[in-house]
């Protein structure tokens, strides 16, 4: 089953300082790398480039998404189709940010599950939810 | 004559019933890729076919190269015609092209000095418009 990450997810594997938790996420991308299950939203990928480039540096964002391009997960644009859903979804649920409507879109048009432990998602009846 | 005779007959009969029946080539796929990108809106399958350099084109071929990309969602097929979805991602950028891109995986941890994975969420929370 496809996998959708969510940014909070990149932020647990690149800003944690626990050993055990990033031997978990760095299981978790290889795991979705071998089996081509990993779905990157590009809001997903906007939003890391932005909370990158505010906290460390221009460098440091180009360096994450440089790796992000080229790490073989697959890159879900926003597409008619998610937008529709997504749209429906924020109209439902007026208090849960538009990115999070996009991603669980994502996750439904791919019929996969979002990685996140972001309690806005357990308010998608719809949305199966995973982490690492 | 007598030997070609039975040959063109079971031609013949494999065309009647699909075998044998041949799409479009890569080459049509690439150039209704290229005219269905840069067209400024949708286009019917006719106004494909006139933009293309060969003056005759058969319908079901153009047909089944839009299907196809129908079905990989690279396009949306509405009563206007014909519209392309995907923009190509983006290249990691050519400047220090012998400089190496690092594994996803190698990053773990990469911006841990630059904040707690708490303050990475609460910046993302503040951003995406959640209230405390």
């Amino acid at each position: 089953m496809k996998e959708i990450l969510d940014t909070r997810f990149f932020f647990e594997h690149f800003a944690s300082s626990e050993p055990a938790t990033r031997e978990k996420t760095r299981n978790k991308l290889r795991e979705l790398r071998r089996n081509g299950d990993g779905i990157l939203p590009t809001v997903v990928l906007a939003e890391l480039v932005d909370h990158t480039c505010r906290r460390a540096g221009r460098n440091e964002a180009r360096q994450v998404s440089e790796s992000l391009l080229v790490s073989g997960l697959l890159i879900h644009s926003l597409t008619p189709a998610i937008a529709v859903i997504a749209g429906g979804l924020k109209c439902s649920h007026r208090d849960v940010p538009l990115a999070d409507c996009v991603i669980a879109a994502t996750a439904i048009n791919a019929g996969g599950k979002v990685v996140t432990n972001d309690p806005h998602f357990m308010r998608f009846k719809q949305i199966k939810l995973t982490w690492i | 004559m007598t030997e070609v005779l039975p040959i063109m007959t079971a031609m013949t009969k494999a065309r009647r019933h699909g075998l044998g029946k041949r799409g479009a080539t890569l080459s049509t796929i690439h150039e209704i890729e290229r005219i269905l990108r840069t067209a400024h809106g949708p286009l019917s399958l006719n106004e494909i076919k006139r933009r293309m350099r060969a003056k005759v084109v058969r319908h079901e071929t153009v047909r089944a190269a839009v299907e196809e990309f129908m079905r990989l969602g690279f396009v949306s097929w509405g009563s206007e015609g014909v519209v392309w979805n995907v923009e190509p991602h983006p290249q990691p950028s050519r400047r220090g092209s012998n400089r190496r891109v690092p594994d996803i995986e190698d990053l773990a941890g990469a911006l841990a000095e630059f904040g707690t994975v708490e303050e990475w969420n609460r910046d993302l929370d503040a951003s995406r418009g959640v209230e405390d």
